[in-house]
C-alpha cells in the first residue's frame, strides 16, 4: 500500500490519525456506473479536530486505490512492468469529488481512507494547488492513452477526449488550465471555470464535454469494453480492466472538484456528486470578436459560441442570473433553461478596444435542483460558465497622411499569447522593412514596426492596414491617406 | 460463474482498520460483530454487549460434539463472510454468510468442510487475508496427538486437502507426545522484527510456550510441513516467559501496541510487549472476574481497541468478556456478557456485509459502518441494462 507523501494522517486527538476501509466485492459488477463515496471522519473520529472538507483550504482527502487483481491506475506505472501485474503495492489517489461531509468518486469500491489529509511539500500554496491539479491532468491523459491501447476505450471515444491536434475536450480543458495558471483573476477565474465545466455533462450533443463523452458512448457496442480475467491460473501478465467508462468519470470528477474547490474556493455544494445537479458550459470558450471598422479582414470563426447545460431530473425554478453578455437579453431572448433544446447559440460580440483586455461574459445559471443531490442540505444550485472575446490587435500608423512613394511605419502589437500573425494592406505599394507581411505571434505582447512604401495609385483609396491572428487575437485595422506631393 | 449476467449486483463486504498513533484507538467507532461457541450445548452465540445478551445463531448443535474454536474468513466466490467452527469432536463446519443470508435461504446449520477430515479433533482456528485457514489437532485427555494443520484456500471458496504443518515427533514432526497445542494465529502486522505478516503463531501447552511458523513472506500463512518451528515465547524459567502450568488457552494481539495477550486456563491474561527484536513482559491484564479462560480475539469497536475472552466455569457456566484500553496503554476488563453454557470459541470482525443492490443509487446507497463512516451509492449511466436491486447468491 502506497500513501503519497503529500497525504498525511490528520484525525483524532492525536491529529495524525486515520482509517483504512478495504470493501471486497465481484470486480466486474460495476460496469458503466460511477461510485460515489461519502465519508464522515466525524463517525470514525468523533470529539477531534478533524480535517475539514470545502473551499478556502479544506484539506480533508478522500483517497481510493485498486485492490490487489483489480487492475492497474495511471498512478503505479512502476507496477505496469510487473510480472502478472498483481500491483501487490497499491496506490492510493486523491479521489475527491465534492464534499458533504468529504466525498469521492470511484470506478469500484475497493480501499478507501478516511481522516487523511492533503499536505503538499512547500504548503497548500496556490503554486502547488495548481501543480497538484496539473499532475491529474497528466494522470487521466495516460489513463486515456492505456485505455485505449488495451482497447477498453475505442479510438473514436479516446480520440473525443484526446488527440494529436489537441481538440479533444481533455486537451481543451488542459489547455484552459494551464493559460489560466498564467493568469491572475479576473481571467485566471474564467479559464479556471471552463476548464472544469468542459469536464462536465454540460452538452446535449455529447460531443463537447467529457463527461457527456463517455456517457453519450457508454452503451455504443465496442466503445468501453472490459476485460475481464479468465478462470484461473491467470497468464503471466494478464491485466484485468474493470469499468473503464468509470474509470475515466472518476477523474473528470476529482480534476473538477479539484479546480472548482481548491482553487476557485468554490463552495463544495458546486461538485458534491456527479455529475453535478445542474452543469453549464460554452463551446468555444474563446473567439473572435467582429471587426467593425472600414477595411476589416471577414470574419474569423468562432464568431459565435454555443451555451449548453444539463440538469438532473426534478430541476426547477431555473433563472439566468448575473449574465453580462449585453445581447442575452432581452432580444433574443434568454432561453427557458427548462425546455429543449438545452443549449443556445450566443455572440457574435464586437472585438474590445484595441489595446483593451480581453472581453469576458459570464453567464451564470442558478436553479433549484432535487434535494439530496446537493449533500449539505441545499437546493438552490449556481452554476457558471464564462466566455471570452479575444482582444483586438493595436494598429496604429505614424502618421495618417503619407507623401506617395514615401514611407510610412506601421506600428502593430499582438496581444500576448496570440499565435501566427498577420499584418496585411489594401494598397497597390509593399513592406520594404521591418515585420511585414507575417509574424510568428509573440508570447508577449510585443509591438512590432513595419515600414510601408506607398504608391502613387494609393492616393484615391488610402491604404487600410489589417492584422489577424489564427487564434489569440481579435483582427485589428487602421487605415492612412495617401497624398500627391 | 465467474461472470455474471449484466445488470446484476451481488453481496459485498467492508473492513475498516485504524492507523496512525495510539491515540486514534481510544475515539474509534466502528461496528462489530462478535461470536462465541459454547462446548456443551455446542451453540453458536451472537454477543451483544449493547443489550448484554446473547443469541443463538445454530440450529445444528444436537449433531455437534465440543464446539470449541470459531473463525471469520471471507469467501472471494460470493462476497459474503463466512464463520468457521471447529468442532472438536471430528469436523469443521462452514456457516455460509455468517447467518445473514436472505430468506426464503436458511442458513442456520453448518456444512462440513471435507477437505479437514483429516484433522481428527480440530481446534484453534484462524485465517490469513488470503482465505487459508489454521487449526491444530488436540485430541481429549492426556495423549493430545499435537498437529498443526492448514486448509489452504482454493482461490474461490473452497479449501483444498488439508496440509499437515507439524506432528510429533515420532511422527517425524517436532512436536512431543505429551504436548498440546490448542490454538493458532497469524500475524496481521509486524510484531517488532520477531514476527512478520502470515507467520503462524500456535498456543502450545506443556510446555507452555507460543511457536512461530514463519509464512510465505508475502502475508499468506505455511502451507507446506515445517518441522522446526522457532520459539517466539517460551516456557518459564526464561528472562520473558509463561509459567509453566499456567496453560496458555488462547492469543491475540492488542491493537493499540501490536502487544500480544495470552490467555490462561487458570484465569490470567498475560501481555508481552514487543518492539524491534526484544520482548518485554507487560502488565497484566487487571480486574478479571475468577474463571478459566479460553480463546481470545481483538479488533476495533466502540471506545477502540477491544478484546473478547471466552471465560468458563465449573458447572457449565460460562461468560463473554470484554477488555477496554485503560489509563496509559492498559487493558482492563470492562464488560461481560453471561452465556447459556461454558464457552471456550470466540470470534470478532469489524467486517460489515450487504448484498451489492442496497448500494444503488435508487436504494438510497447502502452505509455499512452508519453515519456516513463510508457510504457507498453506485450511480449507473443511464441507458443500460438495469441493474438488479436485491443481492444474488451462488
Amino acid at each position: 500500500m502506497i500513501i503519497p507523501g503529500f497525504f498525511r494522517g490528520g484525525s483524532g486527538i492525536s491529529g495524525s490519525a486515520f482509517a483504512m476501509i478495504k470493501t471486497q466485492t465481484a470486480n466486474d459488477q460495476f460496469n458503466a456506473t460511477y461510485v460515489h463515496t461519502e465519508q464522515d471522519p466525524n463517525a470514525l473520529f468523533p470529539n477531534a479536530s478533524n480535517p475539514v472538507c470545502g473551499a478556502n483550504g479544506g484539506t480533508a482527502v478522500v483517497l481510493w486505490g485498486p485492490r490487489a487483481g483489480e487492475g492497474l491506475i495511471a498512478e503505479e506505472n512502476v507496477n505496469i512492468v510487473n510480472p502478472g501485474n498483481a500491483n501487490p503495492m497499491p496506490t492510493l489517489v486523491d479521489a475527491g469529488d465534492g464534499c458533504g461531509s468529504n466525498t469521492g468518486g470511484g470506478p469500484k469500491m475497493s480501499i478507501f481512507t478516511s481522516g487523511l489529509e492533503l499536505a503538499l511539500q512547500g504548503g497548500n500554496t496556490p503554486a502547488n494547488l495548481e501543480a497538484f491539479v496539473q499532475q491529474k491532468y497528466t494522470n487521466l491523459l495516460t489513463t486515456i492513452t492505456e485505455l485505449s491501447g488495451g482497447q477498453n476505450v475505442s479510438a473514436a471515444v479516446a480520440s473525443q477526449l484526446t488527440n494529436n491536434n489537441g481538440t479533444g475536450c481533455v486537451d481543451l480543458s488542459l489547455s484552459l488550465f494551464n493559460k489560466a495558471m498564467g493568469e491572475i483573476p479576473p481571467q485566471q477565474t474564467a479559464d479556471f471555470q471552463d476548464a472544469a465545466d468542459l469536464l462536465t455533462n454540460a452538452d446535449a450533443t455529447g460531443t463537447t464535454t467529457c463527461d457527456s463523452i463517455v456517457t453519450t458512448n457508454a452503451y455504443v457496442p465496442g466503445a468501453f469494453q472490459e476485460t475481464l480475467p479468465p478462470p484461473p491460473p491467470l497468464p503471466p501478465g494478464f491485466t484485468p480492466v474493470y469499468n473503464p467508462s468509470g474509470q475515466l468519470r472518476w477523474r473528470f470528477a476529482n480534476i473538477s472538484n479539484a479546480i472548482t474547490m481548491r482553487l476557485l474556493n468554490q463552495t463544495p455544494e458546486i461538485a458534491s456528486s456527479w455529475p453535478t445537479p445542474l452543469a453549464l458550459s460554452v463551446s468555444p470558450q474563446y473567439m473572435f470578436g467582429q471587426c467593425l471598422a472600414p477595411g476589416c479582414p471577414p470574419q474569423q470563426n468562432p464568431s459565435t459560441a454555443t451555451l449548453s447545460w444539463a440538469l438532473v431530473n426534478g430541476t426547477s425554478n431555473c433563472a439566468w442570473t448575473g449574465t453580462t453578455d449585453p445581447n442575452f437579453k432581452p432580444s433574443p431572448p434568454k432561453p427557458n433553461p427548462l425546455a429543449n433544446p438545452p443549449f443556445v447559440k450566443v455572440g457574435p460580440f464586437a472585438a474590445p478596444p484595441a489595446g483593451s483586455p480581453a472581453a469576458t461574459y459570464t453567464y451564470d445559471l442558478t436553479c433549484k435542483v432535487p434535494v439530496g443531490t446537493m449533500p449539505a442540505g441545499g437546493n438552490m444550485m449556481l452554476v457558471s460558465t464564462y466566455l471570452t472575446v479575444w482582444p483586438a490587435i493595436a494598429v496604429t500608423p505614424a502618421a495618417q497622411s503619407v507623401v506617395a512613394n514615401q514611407s510610412v511605419q506601421v506600428n502593430w502589437t499582438p496581444p500576448a499569447g496570440a499565435t501566427a500573425c498577420t499584418l496585411a494592406f489594401s494598397g497597390q505599394g509593399s513592406f520594404n522593412s521591418g515585420s511585414t507581411t507575417f509574424v510568428p505571434g509573440p508570447t508577449t505582447g510585443t509591438q512590432y514596426q513595419a515600414s510601408y512604401l506607398t504608391s502613387v495609385h494609393d492616393v484615391s483609396k488610402g491604404v487600410t492596414f489589417a492584422a489577424t491572428c489564427t487564434a489569440g487575437a481579435s483582427a485589428g485595422v487602421a487605415s492612412i491617406t495617401v497624398t500627391h506631393h | 460463474m465467474r461472470n455474471p449476467k449484466p445488470g446484476v449486483l451481488r453481496s459485498f463486504f467492508a473492513l475498516i482498520a485504524l492507523l496512525a498513533t495510539a491515540g486514534v484507538h481510544a475515539q474509534a467507532q466502528t461496528s462489530i460483530t462478535v461470536q462465541a461457541a459454547t462446548n456443551v450445548f455446542d451453540q453458536i452465540l451472537g454477543v451483544s454487549f449493547a443489550s448484554g445478551s446473547t443469541t443463538v445463531l445454530n440450529s445444528d448443535e444436537a449433531s455437534l460434539h465440543r464446539l470449541e474454536s470459531l473463525t471469520f474468513v471471507t469467501n472471494p466466490n460470493t462476497f459474503f463472510v463466512d464463520l468457521l467452527a471447529a468442532d472438536d469432536g471430528g469436523k469443521i463446519l462452514r456457516y455460509a454468510t455468517d447467518f445473514t443470508c436472505q430468506p426464503p435461504q436458511s442458513c442456520t446449520t453448518g456444512t462440513v468442510v471435507s477437505q479437514a477430515a483429516a484433522i481428527g479433533n480440530p481446534n484453534g482456528l484462524s485465517a490469513d487475508p488470503f482465505g487459508n485457514v489454521f487449526a491444530v489437532n488436540n485430541a481429549p485427555g492426556i495423549s493430545p496427538q499435537p498437529q498443526v494443520w492448514a486448509l489452504p484456500t482454493d482461490g474461490n471458496g473452497g479449501y483444498l486437502q488439508a496440509v499437515n504443518i507439524d506432528t510429533t515427533s515420532s511422527a517425524g514432526g517436532s512436536l512431543l507426545k505429551p504436548q498440546a497445542v490448542v490454538e493458532t494465529m497469524i500475524v496481521r502486522t509486524p510484531l517488532g522484527t520477531l514476527a512478520n505478516p502470515g507467520d503462524l503463531l500456535v498456543v502450545s501447552q506443556a510446555p507452555d510456550e507460543i511457536l512461530l511458523y514463519p509464512g510465505n513472506g508475502a502475508g499468506a500463512g505455511p502451507l507446506s510441513p515445517n518441522h522446526s518451528p522457532t520459539v517466539l515465547i517460551p516456557q518459564c524459567p526464561a528472562p520473558v516467559c509463561i509459567p509453566a502450568g499456567t496453560t496458555p488457552e488462547g492469543i491475540a494481539v492488542w491493537p493499540a501496541d501490536n502487544s500480544l495477550l495470552v490467555t490462561t486456563f487458570g484465569g490470567s491474561i498475560l501481555r508481552f510487549e514487543i518492539s524491534g527484536g526484544t520482548i518485554t513482559q507487560g502488565q497484566p491484564v487487571s480486574g478479571l472476574p475468577a474463571g478459566n479462560l479460553y480463546k481470545i480475539n481483538s479488533a476495533l469497536a466502540n471506545g477502540g481497541p477491544v478484546a473478547y475472552v471466552a471465560q468458563s466455569s465449573p458447572g457449565n457456566h460460562g461468560s463473554i468478556l470484554e477488555l477496554t484500553p485503560f489509563g496509559n496503554n492498559g487493558i482492563q476488563f470492562f464488560a461481560s456478557v453471561t452465556a447459556p453454557g461454558s464457552v471456550q470459541g470466540i470470534a470478532a470482525t469489524n467486517t460489515a456485509q450487504a448484498p451489492e443492490g442496497n448500494c444503488l443509487a435508487v436504494n438510497g446507497g447502502c452505509d455499512l459502518f452508519g453515519d456516513k463512516l463510508n457510504k457507498h451509492t453506485i450511480m449507473p449511466i443511464p441507458g443500460g441494462p438495469k441493474l438488479a436491486a436485491s443481492n444474488r447468491l451462488k
